[in-house]
């Protein structure tokens, strides 16, 4: 396949993942106006924008209004769901021979929708309806890929791409939960623990786990390792490490050996990390170690397939 | 239905005389006859439709930007019988037989110019002529691969070429979409008529660019270089890439190294033997042409040199559709092939010579005057549409270049039927056949027939409101 087509079909699926956890978030977030006084919406939205890596002034109340009008459909923002099913949908544009013509149509009509709505209308209607739309869209999407796309080399990289983007929103949200601000002594109280489950889309499967106690330190144990929960940290290193295998099937070289070993490493790191790595203050590098790992992991993932040295791989 | 179908002053190509179909036309009009004028209103729907759905769009480049718009199509086919396509076929094959041993001869032995049947002057500053070609062979000496003259009928049913187009043709694509749409509007009429078959263009395609290879390998890789989903005939390179399976490349996906052309894929670089490229000249490698391309392949012109890649169509072949040497093509077929043209062209006035000019400004509001650069009907005056401030302001452009312009009577030329409104009305109408040459030269029963949808208009082009329809050649 094209270096470029490999390129823009990995970019539209880590946009379109971005997408969806972006919308799950506000969703929740959203949901916890309603549910004041049981959660601190403050401390939840600093989190919530710190893990998307948006600034925000320490001592100004964070308005929801303004936040949720940045957040949805500005264009302006890069963050806003209609940026980045903007920038997944041009992607697709670019390659849309690769693409099933359903595929395409879904993602073209999210984006048209997305176009056509005024958040004025959407603010006074039901925002976190809006929202839940735009997340069950890209989950829809997903699976008219995954029952309409040939699983060839193209698909290969969007699972990559999904699996890579899934696995650093996560740590990044984890590491807002427990990370800094457990440092700083202001842990979530238990409704702000349940709505980083639903955040994560977890709350269900981890209450048919571990019933409804509210544990921190399961909540990390589940979200960082489970094996069979599709938005763990773990299941996702998994994912790529198999995916990666799938794409160089016994055709790899010297050169794609280097994102195969690198993922190799980080399932193991996963694998077979011990509880006192995750304990406590613990917590924050050892998410940071495997959001660094997952970058570098991109690096190389781009250097082996997209943007080599012609020297490099030359088969001349 | 046929209430308002004008029928003086043009060739028609359905009616002998009001209300007498020609025999090609006969069951077309009992059908439409028969059919409410609503229905085929439903009918005609329903192909737009079709269009929509499946995204079938070309983009307009206007002042406010561009804007994705579909290639209307008219549900009622043009039908050509056997005997004419004989005609049009031998016509073509035989021009473009002459037109590549002119550019042959322009890029190698110049005998044409030196026995002074072409002007020198003609050729050297043609922008389109490429001194980089000269002394490169190409495969089978053959230098337009995809040949799309168009065609027109004058008053007397005489089918003539109005121009060459030897670099890029486009439309094929909309031959194909047609006939797979307006096939399922009129399914019976489709097979009592007998029409012969253009779905295997792609095929023929990329038999012709097989042929094309320097190398005697089995299965030569071949792409189609397009310039990207910006260009305004996006769809039709992606389509025609997927009809023939092969690769869809812009530039950036193909690089050289040691004279070879590879293009850049997962698995390392692969060889690419042939291109069909959908690039211009001008940009399609900044090494030797335009700087500031960012659509070509920096090295491309030497792996071309070198004889390690073959291009379709071959850089270079513009100077052959030019304008102003459009005039001289009757006398070209004649040094080359010592023969008559089986096709003649439309008349024409030539600028630069003396007697062209006074006759071309003696009657600017009789005369359809033509820039030789430009395509797509930009840089066009038609004398009898135009205001007077336009034919002053060409007057003067006229003066100032003679050389870039030439003239040629307004051709009423032919019409067919079209749906309208109210019913059936008479839209002049071209055809653009699609002839392919690898080592031999094929031509698709059909091509694309050109309409200009707008009553009384003379334009056909897509980029100034044309439509189309399905050509259907008679088997008989």
């Amino acid at each position: 396949m094209l270096s470029r087509t490999a390129d823009s079909l990995y970019w539209m699926s880590r946009y379109l993942e971005r997408t969806e956890h972006t919308a799950r978030l506000m969703v929740n977030q959203l949901d916890t106006l309603i549910d004041q006084p049981l959660v601190d919406t403050q401390a939840s939205w600093r989190r919530v924008l710190r893990s998307l890596r948006i600034s925000f002034h320490p001592d100004e109340e964070i308005r929801a209004e303004e936040q949720a009008k940045a957040l949805l459909l500005d264009p302006e923002d890069e963050n806003s769901l209609f940026s980045t099913v903007s920038v997944a949908r041009e992607n697709a544009r670019q390659v849309r021979t690769e693409l099933s013509s359903e595929l395409w149509q879904h993602l073209n009509r999210q984006y048209l929708d997305l176009k056509s709505r005024r958040f004025r209308e959407v603010w006074a209607g039901d925002s976190i309806g809006f929202c839940v739309n735009v997340q069950d869209g890209i989950q829809l999407l997903r699976g008219v890929g995954l029952s309409t796309m040939t699983h060839g080399v193209g698909w290969r990289f969007m699972q990559m791409g999904l699996y890579l983007e899934r696995a650093q929103l996560m740590t990044r949200l984890l590491d807002a939960y427990f990370g800094a601000l457990l440092a700083e002594g202001r842990a979530p109280r238990d409704a702000g623990w349940v709505y980083l489950l639903k955040m994560c889309n977890a709350n269900e499967a981890f209450t048919r786990v571990h019933t409804a106690t509210i544990r921190p330190d399961l909540i990390a144990e589940f979200l960082i390792f489970s094996e069979d929960f599709p938005r763990s940290i773990r299941y996702c290193v998994d994912r790529l490490h198999i995916e990666l295998d799938l794409l160089c099937d016994g055709r790899g070289d010297r050169v794609t050996a280097v994102p195969q070993r690198m993922a190799g490493r980080l399932r193991a790191r996963l694998d077979y990390a011990a509880a006192d790595e995750v304990a406590g203050h613990n917590v924050t590098s050892f998410l940071n170690r495997v959001h660094d790992d997952c970058r570098d992991l991109h690096n190389a993932i781009v250097d082996a397939f997209i943007a080599y040295d012609i020297e490099a791989r030359a088969r001349l | 239905m046929f209430r308002d179908y004008e029928l003086d002053g043009a060739f028609d190509e359905m009616f002998l005389a009001p209300g007498k179909a020609r025999p090609h036309f006969n069951e077309l009009f009992q059908q439409l006859k028969s059919i409410e004028a609503e229905t085929l209103g439903h009918r005609q729907s329903a192909v737009e439709k079709s269009f929509m759905d499946q995204g079938i769009t070309f983009t307009v480049y206007g002042d406010e930007g561009s804007i994705e718009r579909i290639f209307p199509t008219d549900c009622l086919p043009r039908i050509i019988p056997a005997k004419e396509w004989e005609q049009i076929e031998a016509g073509l094959t035989q021009r473009l037989q002459a037109i590549n041993l002119f550019l042959s001869d322009v890029y190698h032995e110049e005998k044409i110019i030196l026995d002074g049947i072409v002007p020198r002057e003609l050729i050297y500053n043609n922008k389109h002529y490429r001194r980089e070609m000269r002394g490169v062979r190409v495969p089978h000496d053959v230098y337009v691969n995809v040949c799309g003259s168009d065609l027109i009928r004058d008053a007397d049913g005489q089918y003539r070429i109005l121009e060459d187009n030897l670099r890029v043709p486009s439309g094929a694509s909309y031959m194909l979409v047609n006939r797979e749409i307006i096939r399922r509007s009129f399914p019976a009429m489709y097979r009592n008529y007998n029409v012969r078959g253009v779905e295997h263009y792609g095929r023929e395609l990329l038999n012709m660019l097989k042929s094309l290879t320097p190398l005697s390998g089995d299965d030569p890789t071949i792409v189609l270089l397009t310039p990207g989903v910006y260009n305004s005939a996006y769809f039709e390179h992606a389509f025609l890439a997927q009809q023939m399976g092969v690769p869809l490349v812009e530039g950036r996906d193909l690089v050289t190294h040691d004279n070879k052309v590879y293009m850049r894929t997962t698995d390392g670089l692969t060889r690419v033997d042939v291109i069909y490229r959908r690039v211009d000249d001008d940009f399609i490698d900044p090494v030797i042409f335009r700087r500031d391309s960012m659509l070509g392949v920096p090295g491309l012109m030497n792996a071309y040199r070198a004889g390690n890649i073959a291009i379709a169509n071959a850089l270079g072949t513009g100077v052959a559709d030019d304008k102003a040497l459009y005039a001289y093509l009757p006398r070209i077929i004649k040094y080359y092939l010592d023969e008559e043209p089986i096709l003649q062209n439309v008349e024409t006035y030539l600028c630069r010579e003396d007697k062209g000019l006074q006759y071309t400004l003696d009657r600017l509001e009789d005369l359809v005057v033509k820039a030789v650069g430009e395509s797509g009907g930009y840089g066009m005056l038609i004398g009898p549409h135009a205001s007077k401030s336009e034919i002053e302001a060409f007057r003067s452009a006229i003066k100032a270049e003679p050389a870039n312009y030439i003239a040629q009577p307004t051709l009423n030329f032919s019409r067919g039927p079209c749906i309208v409104e109210n019913g059936v009305e008479a839209r002049h109408v071209d055809l653009r056949p699609f002839l392919l040459h690898g080592e031999n030269a094929r031509l698709i029963p059909g091509g694309l027939t050109r309409v200009a949808l707008r009553r009384g208009s003379l334009v056909v082009n897509s980029s100034q409101g044309g439509g189309s329809k399905d050509t259907w050649v008679l088997d008989e």
